[in-house]
Formats: C-alpha cells, sequence, structure tokens
C-alpha cells in the first residue's frame, strides 16, 4: 500500500507544485522511494517542473496527461491511469531508478478556460452524485491498479473550491498545506481547516493536515513573529515547524533544464539543498507515522 | 485467476514496468499499449491473435528516421503454461518483431522441469519470457528473457493494425504518424 499524500490550498501562489517538485525529489533521493506524482492542476506547474516547459505541448499532442483523462471521464469510458505514466526528474543521482525513482502523470493547459464546462457537463449527466465524488472514486480505483508499484502518491492540488481540487483531497490519507504568512494566506487556511474540511467534506477525522509555511522571509519581522507563535503553537496549526524560505535557487530548481537533460542535486538546488532534505525529512516522518 | 482476469494487471505492468526497456537511452518513445485478445473476430485464425500488444515509435537522439516495432504477448494463467503456449506465441511473430510469454506462476524455479523447459523453449525460438507471482502486484513480474527480433512481412503491420487495434488507436496512430512524416 502506498501513502497517498496531496499538496493542497485554496490559495494560489503558495509553493504547491514547488513543495510538490521538492517532495518527489527529496523523497526518491534520501529515502529511495518510488514516487508516484500526479498533477492535478491544469496549470501543469509540476509537469513543466519536473519535465519541462516543452513536455507540455509533446505530452498534449501524445494524448497523455489531466486533459485526456478527464475527456475519457467525461465519456464514461475507462481513464486507465498507467496509460499517462511518464518518467519525470532532471536528477543524475535518479537516473537509474534505483532505488528511487519518480513517475508522473502530467498535466496540460488544455482544460484551463474548459474546466467549468467540463463540470456542468458532467453535473448534467450525473446528477445525483457530487462530481468530486465521482472524480474521486474513479481516481481511486485507478490508482490502486498501479500503487503496488509506488511507496508514496503525490497528487498535486490545483488552487480554487473546484472539483478536481476536492477530489484530490478525498483521495488522500495526507495533506501537506503549503501556506505563506502573510495575513490571507493564514485566514485561506483556517477556513479551509474549518468549512472545507470539516464542514464540507467530512474529511476531518480521515486525513491528516500538516501546513507547510513556504516562502519565509527571516528578514520580515512580523513573519518572524507570526512563526514563532506557530511555533509555540498559539494557532493549533500543529505546522511542521521549519519553513522554507524564499530563495531564488527554488525557484532555478523548478526551472527545468529540457529533456534528456540531466543534472546533480547540489546543482539543482544549490543553497537550497538543506531546506530540500530538512523539509523531506519532517514530511516523511510525519507521513510515515501511521504506517 | 481465469486468463481474461489478467490482461488489465498485465497491461497495466506493460505500461507502468516494461515499456521503459523500450525507451532509447537518449532518443524519444511514443507507444501505444492495447489488449486484443478479442479482437479481429474469428476470422483472423487461431493462435493469431497476441493478447496484448505494444506499437513503439522510437527514435534515437541523432537518429534520422522512427522505427516502429510490433510486440505481442501472450498471457497464460496459473497451471496452464505448456511448450504448447511457447508455440503459440511463436507463431505470432507472423505479425510482430518481438513476442512474448507471460506467465502466471508462483513460484520460479530455473531448477525445476516446468521452469527449466519453458524458458530453454522460448530461448531456442526467439519468445521473450515474463513471469509474475500476483497480477497486482507490479513489483512480482520479472522479465526472464527478453525476446528476440523477427521479420515479419511488410504488410503484416498494417494487417495487424487494421483488423486487431481500436478505433481510437488506429487514429492516434495515424495522427503520429502523418505528424512524425513532416
Amino acid at each position: 500500500m502506498s501513502i497517498l499524500v496531496a499538496i493542497a490550498n485554496p490559495k494560489g501562489g503558495v509553493g504547491k507544485s514547488l513543495t510538490t517538485m521538492m517532495l518527489a525529489d527529496g523523497l526518491a533521493l534520501t529515502y529511495g522511494a518510488r514516487i508516484l506524482v500526479i498533477d492535478a492542476d491544469p496549470q501543469a506547474g509540476v509537469t513543466k517542473a519536473l519535465l519541462g516547459i516543452a513536455a507540455e505541448n509533446e505530452l498534449h499532442r501524445q494524448r497523455i496527461g489531466l486533459g485526456t483523462i478527464l475527456k475519457l471521464f467525461q465519456s464514461g469510458d475507462r481513464i486507465r491511469l498507467a496509460g499517462h505514466r511518464v518518467i519525470a526528474g532532471d536528477l543524475i543521482e535518479l537516473r537509474d531508478r534505483q532505488p528511487g525513482l519518480i513517475d508522473m502523470i502530467p498535466s496540460n493547459h488544455e482544460l484551463l478556460g474548459a474546466l467549468p464546462d467540463f463540470e456542468h457537463t458532467v453535473r448534467k449527466k450525473r446528477r445525483k452524485d457530487r462530481l468530486d465524488v465521482l472524480l474521486s472514486h474513479t481516481l481511486r480505483a485507478e490508482i490502486q491498479s498501479i500503487e503496488s508499484n509506488y511507496d508514496v502518491v503525490l497528487i498535486d492540488c490545483p488552487a480554487g473550491p473546484g472539483a478536481l481540487g476536492l477530489a484530490g483531497l478525498r483521495l488522500a490519507q495526507h495533506i501537506i498545506m503549503p501556506t505563506s504568512l502573510e495575513t490571507n494566506a493564514y485566514s485561506t487556511l483556517t477556513d479551509f481547516l474549518k468549512f472545507i474540511l470539516a464542514d464540507d467534506l467530512d474529511l476531518a477525522s480521515k486525513v491528516r493536515v500538516h501546513p507547510l509555511i513556504t516562502q519565509y522571509h527571516a528578514t520580515n519581522t512580523t513573519q518572524r513573529e507570526m512563526l514563532h507563535h506557530i511555533k509555540q503553537g498559539l494557532y493549533e496549526l500543529n505546522a511542521i515547524p521549519r519553513p522554507v524560505p524564499y530563495a531564488t535557487a527554488l525557484q532555478n530548481a523548478a526551472a527545468h533544464p529540457g529533456p534528456g537533460a540531466f543534472r546533480s542535486v547540489r546543482e539543482k538546488y544549490g543553497n537550497a539543498l538543506p531546506d530540500l532534505v530538512a523539509m523531506t525529512k519532517a514530511v516523511a516522518e510525519r507521513i510515515s507515522a501511521n504506517h | 485467476m481465469l486468463e481474461r482476469d489478467l490482461y488489465e494487471p498485465v497491461y497495466n505492468y506493460l505500461h507502468v514496468g516494461f515499456r521503459d526497456r523500450l525507451h532509447p537511452a537518449r532518443g524519444d518513445l511514443r507507444s501505444i499499449i492495447a489488449i486484443t485478445a478479442n479482437s479481429g473476430g474469428n476470422s483472423t485464425g487461431l493462435w493469431s491473435k497476441p493478447d496484448l500488444c505494444i506499437i513503439s515509435l522510437s527514435r534515437q537522439k541523432y537518429g534520422i528516421t522512427w522505427k516502429i516495432d510490433l510486440h505481442g504477448f501472450e498471457v497464460k494463467p496459473l497451471g496452464c503454461c505448456t511448450v504448447q503456449s511457447v508455440h503459440e506465441a511463436l507463431n505470432h511473430t507472423s505479425l510482430v518483431n518481438f513476442t512474448y510469454l507471460v506467465w502466471h506462476t508462483e513460484i520460479w524455479n530455473e531448477a525445476s522441469d516446468e521452469c527449466s523447459t519453458i524458458l530453454s523453449r522460448c530461448a531456442h525460438y526467439g519468445v521473450g519470457l515474463i513471469t509474475f507471482s500476483n497480477a497486482h502486484d507490479l513489483r512480482s513480474y520479472a522479465l526472464r528473457l527478453p525476446g528476440r527480433r523477427h521479420e515479419p512481412a511488410p504488410d503484416a503491420f498494417d494487417e495487424f493494425v487494421e483488423t486487431r487495434l481500436s478505433k481510437d488507436d488506429r487514429t492516434k496512430l495515424l495522427d503520429w504518424i502523418t505528424e512524425l512524416r513532416r
């Protein structure tokens, strides 16, 4: 049985895709884990980070990825997730795929503008059930058919309250919630925990939520104070104590050099490497606690 | 498990575990994997239908053209694999470039009569051999012997695609070929 982890936050721009990439790289490198990344975000952030910008169009031409998956779902056909798997990873250390590896189910822009139409059409067709429930049931069955090959499945959820994101949450045993220390981000986080997880989805007892502070500016006194309070347990967030700093090195890490090009982990993450290792270890401790 | 119940798990294995073997070290690969056991009707003849197939289009990084290969897979459930199964897989070489026997066997022991006979016959005829102990556990699949290349008649590929592949897969393949010809 693999561990299903959703990386989610309804607020955009908090670093969900970056966190997903870091976790995939970190878990595969540090623990030799076999990782499957499912990019459920039509913005395809983690697809571009792990496969390169050119891959998005190439995979679209090959009819591989989220767009095709949702079209198959819409027409009532089998999704066959295995058919959408591609090899990810630009790290020399993972090139042999032994022991760690990263595979991914990519996404593309194909449905970015058409998602509301998609949701409307499917809802009209299957009125009785919630779309996110239907989607999560279908995806769960497909993941189960290939999960024996993976230790951890990471689902990069899109921002906003769409069916795709909610389906991702329903699938997960753990939710990593990247959040920046801004007022908006913090209030979205608390709303998310209260209303979406507890009231709407009734998932509060089924999943464990691990807020992760991202884009942390150590020179910002307000953020420093907030982090101090979080560590003291003031907000009862149970957040991962060590924040991921705002670092140019991390932005550079997400710029994939292109297909067939490899780089070492040190070359990729530069001076952000200790942050990658620390974050991976903190997350690994939490998600392996019940397994 | 019945043979027909093994098609879906083997299909997943071909995607997740086997397909990477076909990828050139530095080049490109496109592939279509299909369950063909029930396609084509009875008119195609006895032993003429691999249960699953992979159509692979590959190109080396410094290669000029794309190469199309057809790989056929004959699935045999627990207790149903004999030397005849090897010949059944071998018969597919009139259509496919590479043929494989995919055998559900709980214990693999090369010293046993059963395993060594199947393995030696496969090696003799150039039939690849894949075994698995648990269909749904993709880690239990093992490639015991890679298939050797066979050269079917030039029209055989068209014949196979026309009679065994679904309309969707045919359209996808034709789109790719049109695109890659440019």
